[in-house]
């Protein structure tokens, strides 16, 4: 499944490749940036790696160069990627002591060419998410993307995990 | 006499940012948003390691894809396979290295054994295998690749070896109607 998130003159953010696992949903996530800002560390922001320490002046806003990524599930639960500090480098689950009490989006590497206008991540949102409706989030004041949403039903995703084959049976 | 404040002369102002470089024809685009091709394949397995396609997304020029290692639980990989494989003093590589390439349907073929000379001013003979970065841990493991150009219509083959993990020679086979179709749809998406 493919579908195109949310635009500005300035940025296209889609969403492809969406595998749901017995154990989660895995998914890549890409940003077009059409120009650039002159501060190339700006882009830094994408995803809030852990050198990205601009901070707005006001402490209770983010800085307009964090790009902000959530999901929001069918029980209300919600995950993004603001979670936990230095989201982009070795979150794992065993970061956690016990089972987290909400879903995780767990980030698996950027897998891009590294173009400096193709952003791209692969991530890795835990647990499975139920059946019903599962909303993506994002917001990128930097590129101008104001706040978007964007619903797709979970349903047809979980049907096509149950049909696939394991590549190490157990 | 002249102050101590102006013996040093002032800084010449600093040059304007120039704007990052734009990727070359034969490079994945940054200005088309790609089109995703379902496709998830294993394309070779030995008792210890499965070879896996996935993540395909086609453009215009060409197509870019993921290909992930899975080891068998408990299995570790002998290397992540890919580098290095120009050893001091050797001339083919090791039974340690995978080898992996395409082939289009009208023969011409491109591995990750062939050195790819980068910054050249081009256009380079296709078809090109770019990419091999990537890694994860000695159980799994993934690797981004893309190609260019676009293949013709009929058969593409994935073709690995791998011969530390048991893998022979083998031949993939799918259809290039997939991805060129989809790579109809993404030229449509400029930004």
């Amino acid at each position: 499944m493919q579908f195109r998130l949310a635009r500005s003159p300035n940025g296209v953010v889609t969403i492809r490749h969406l595998v749901a696992h017995s154990n989660g949903l895995e998914f890549q996530l890409e940003c077009l940036v059409n120009q650039p800002p002159e501060d190339a560390e700006e882009l830094m922001g994408f995803l809030g790696r852990p050198y990205y320490t601009k901070r707005s002046s006001d402490p209770s806003r983010l800085p307009d160069g964090l790009f902000r990524f959530g999901v929001r599930l069918a029980d209300g639960s919600k995950a993004t990627t603001l979670q936990a500090p230095g989201m982009w480098h070795g979150t794992s689950l065993s970061a956690f002591s016990g089972r987290p009490e909400q879903p995780i989006l767990l980030p698996m590497g950027s897998g891009s060419s590294g173009a400096p206008r193709l952003l791209q991540a692969v991530f890795w949102l835990w647990p499975l998410p139920p059946a019903g409706r599962i909303t993506f989030v994002c917001e990128w004041p930097l590129l101008g993307i104001s706040f978007t949403e964007h619903e797709i039903d979970a349903t047809p995703i979980r049907e096509a995990a149950a049909r696939s084959t394991q590549i190490w049976p157990k | 006499m002249k102050g101590a404040g102006d013996f040093f002369e002032p800084l010449a102002p600093p040059p304007p940012p120039s704007e990052p470089p734009r990727p070359k024809p034969w490079e994945q685009p940054d200005d088309i948003v790609g089109r995703e091709v379902p496709l998830e394949v294993v394309i070779a397995r030995s008792q210890t390691i499965a070879i896996i396609i996935n993540r395909l997304t086609a453009y215009p020029n060409g197509f870019a894809f993921n290909l992930s290692l899975r080891a068998k639980p408990g299995h570790e990989m002998a290397s992540d396979g890919f580098h290095g494989w120009r050893r001091r003093g050797a001339s083919v590589p090791s039974d340690e290295i995978l080898r992996f390439g395409i082939q289009f349907a009208d023969g011409s073929k491109v591995t990750n054994l062939q050195v790819f000379a980068y910054g050249a001013p081009g256009p380079p003979t296709p078809p090109i295998l770019l990419g091999g970065g990537g890694g994860g841990s000695s159980n799994r493991s993934d690797f981004f690749f893309w190609v260019w150009p676009l293949p013709p219509p009929g058969p593409l083959l994935f073709v690995t070896e791998w011969p530390i993990e048991g893998i022979q020679l083998s031949r993939y086979e799918i259809s290039s109607d997939a991805i060129r179709q989809a790579a109809e749809a993404a030229g449509h998406e400029l930004l």
